[in-house]
């Protein structure tokens, strides 16, 4: 792995590139994460599955977008807009790195609308999709989407000591409705993944997909009380086989 | 990554209102197999105090829970401390080590932050000479294990850290029950028994912590030798404990009676502060966070600027 900064200098976000092992098949591929506590919980999965997918032969760029991880910036910096960019950077760093011209998106929770909307965005081209527990619209995000889950997303906005440092409230408050699913390429491959008590984003049911679900509880929600999230073997295993074959 | 304000490098001893004025940051990979991850921020004019090496708790990574480090780091960055925050091998982005044991791993990835802290993030000073541990909840544990024999090691902050409990831990916590009206009532309703009875019904067959967590355990008698060791270099250690200890510390003096040998109110300080919570989850509680940690520093710092200038007078 090799990390490194990437994107405007005064705003640069923090990566991790994950050279292709031998024999390289010469695919790309662009984690996108995703967001507040979800993102740290989820930070294991999300680099194990970079690292089987290199090992696997894909060259893997994962990174923080503005004002979260280890990227530059503070909520100030937190919007949509600027998130959507970070994607189309993170894209041609990758694409720079790798030496190849199309990319694929693994997008996870808040990810997965990223994903669909660089998809549909056409700044780069996007060889294949994969929305995992794809949260489509900010209602997805509440708590009443997650009963059963011990720790989900915004019940720690019900605690008042959590929200100002982890939500990306602009970011949320700025996902509007969309219909960017509909207007994908239907000839562009997706997988959408759906882990056990996560959420199910309906409308997503009219996209042409494949599916693949496990009963691994979702990467995104507290494991008891350890911090992080468990990492679904099954999930990442089908992830990097449809990616590579 | 780079931050685009300009510099507040005064030396004021305050803590700038935008953390990220006037630092610079770098990812690093870096120790004795080249797999630990980091990002060192220094400030753009030049460090002028003592680095801090932030050591995260847990399974969490270096960002740490809240994005906490994050601002601490360039909050600390700004006001002139280089910091540098890492993974422990296994941890966050950095790979598993060869070494057999963990105690062995974790100790060495220590004393690797630890150099690479001191050789890139520092300026030839009188403070550069040593480094402060900032370590958060098994990140103070894993502080205090390594700083008694670690030399370079100046100063430790310990939030959060294991207090062993006491006798007077548990004369407390028997008073409180006495006198608790909630307790009284769990008695006579006899939901205390239930509920004992449901514990023990209860499964137990949830998953473990992963096998390397990354937390260098140690007894009450080995914590106390430890700090005793301490005191032997003068090191100073600011003890902040929030209300996630309440569980096995339920007052600041619980610090002194867990280290009978060790304990040195000289070079021991502890802030008793309930109203901060175990993630220091909000801005607020951050800042002040930074804030008590800032003042000390410099208040550690300046006595031993003065020490040294006695020293070499009567030399």
């Amino acid at each position: 792995m090799i990390v490194h900064s990437f994107g405007p200098r005064d705003a640069s976000c923090f990566g991790a590139w994950e050279p292709a092992h031998a024999p390289r098949l010469r695919r790309a591929v662009l984690l996108l994460q995703p967001a507040g506590w979800e993102y740290l919980r989820a930070h294991r999965a999300m680099q194990l599955l970079a690292k089987q997918l290199a090992s696997a032969g894909c060259d893997v760029f994962r990174f923080d977008y503005a004002g979260t991880g280890d990227s530059w910036g503070d909520d100030d910096v937190q919007t949509l807009e600027r998130w959507r960019q970070n994607v189309v950077d993170a894209a041609d760093e990758l694409q720079g790195l790798a030496s190849v011209d199309r990319v694929s998106l693994v997008g996870l929770r808040l990810g997965a609308r990223m994903a669909i909307e660089a998809a549909v965005g056409g700044e780069f081209t996007v060889e294949r999709l994969v929305l995992w527990d794809a949260t489509v619209f900010a209602d997805d995000l509440l708590p009443t989407a997650m009963e059963g889950a011990a720790s989900s997303w915004l019940d720690a906005r019900d605690h008042d000591a959590m929200p100002s440092l982890m939500e990306p409230t602009a970011v949320l408050s700025a996902l509007a409705r969309s219909d960017a699913a509909l207007r994908l390429e239907p000839s562009l491959p997706v997988l959408r993944v759906q882990s056990t008590n996560a959420p199910v984003a309906h409308d997503l049911d009219e996209l042409p997909s494949e599916l693949l679900s496990s009963e691994e509880p979702p990467c995104w929600v507290e494991e008891r009380d350890f911090g992080a999230g468990a990492v679904p073997a099954t999930l990442l295993a089908g992830i990097t086989r449809w990616i590579c074959t | 990554m780079s931050g685009a304000p300009e510099s507040v490098c005064d030396g004021a001893p305050s803590v700038p209102e935008a953390a990220d004025a006037g630092v610079h940051e770098r990812a690093l990979q870096f120790g004795r197999h080249g797999t630990l991850v980091g990002v060192l921020t220094t400030p753009r004019c030049g460090a002028t105090r003592m680095p801090v090496l932030l050591l995260a708790g847990g399974i969490i990574h270096r960002v740490g829970p809240s994005r906490a480090l994050v601002h601490i780091a360039r909050s600390l960055a700004a006001a002139g401390h280089s910091c540098l925050r890492f993974d422990l091998s296994a941890i966050g982005d950095s790979v598993r080590s060869p070494e057999p044991s963990l105690e062995e791993a974790v100790v060495a990835d220590i004393h690797n932050a630890i150099t690479t802290l001191l050789a890139e993030g520092s300026e030839p000073s009188p403070m550069s000479r040593g480094v402060a541990l900032l370590g958060f909840c098994s990140g103070a544990d894993n502080a205090l294990f390594v700083a008694a024999d670690d030399a370079r090691v100046q100063a430790l902050v310990l939030f959060d850290p294991t207090v062993n409990k006491t006798a007077g831990f548990h004369r407390r916590e028997l008073s409180r029950r006495l006198y608790s009206p909630e307790v009284f009532a769990n008695l006579v309703s006899g939901r205390s028994i239930r509920q004992r009875f449901a514990a023990l019904r209860s499964d137990h067959s949830a998953p473990f912590p992963p096998e390397h967590y990354g937390l260098l355990a140690i007894s009450a008698e080995e914590a106390d030798a430890r700090v005793e060791r301490l005191n032997a270099r003068q090191v100073r250690r600011l003890w902040v404990l929030s209300e996630g200890v309440t569980s096995y510390c339920n007052a600041p003096e619980q610090v002194a009676e867990s280290l009978p040998r060790g304990w040195n109110p000289a070079l021991d300080v502890v802030e008793w502060m309930m109203d901060l919570d175990h993630l220091l989850s909000t801005r607020v509680q951050v800042r002040r966070f930074i804030a008590h940690v800032r003042s000390w520093l410099v208040t550690i710092e300046r006595e031993r600027s003065r020490l040294e200038r006695a020293t070499s007078r009567d030399d």
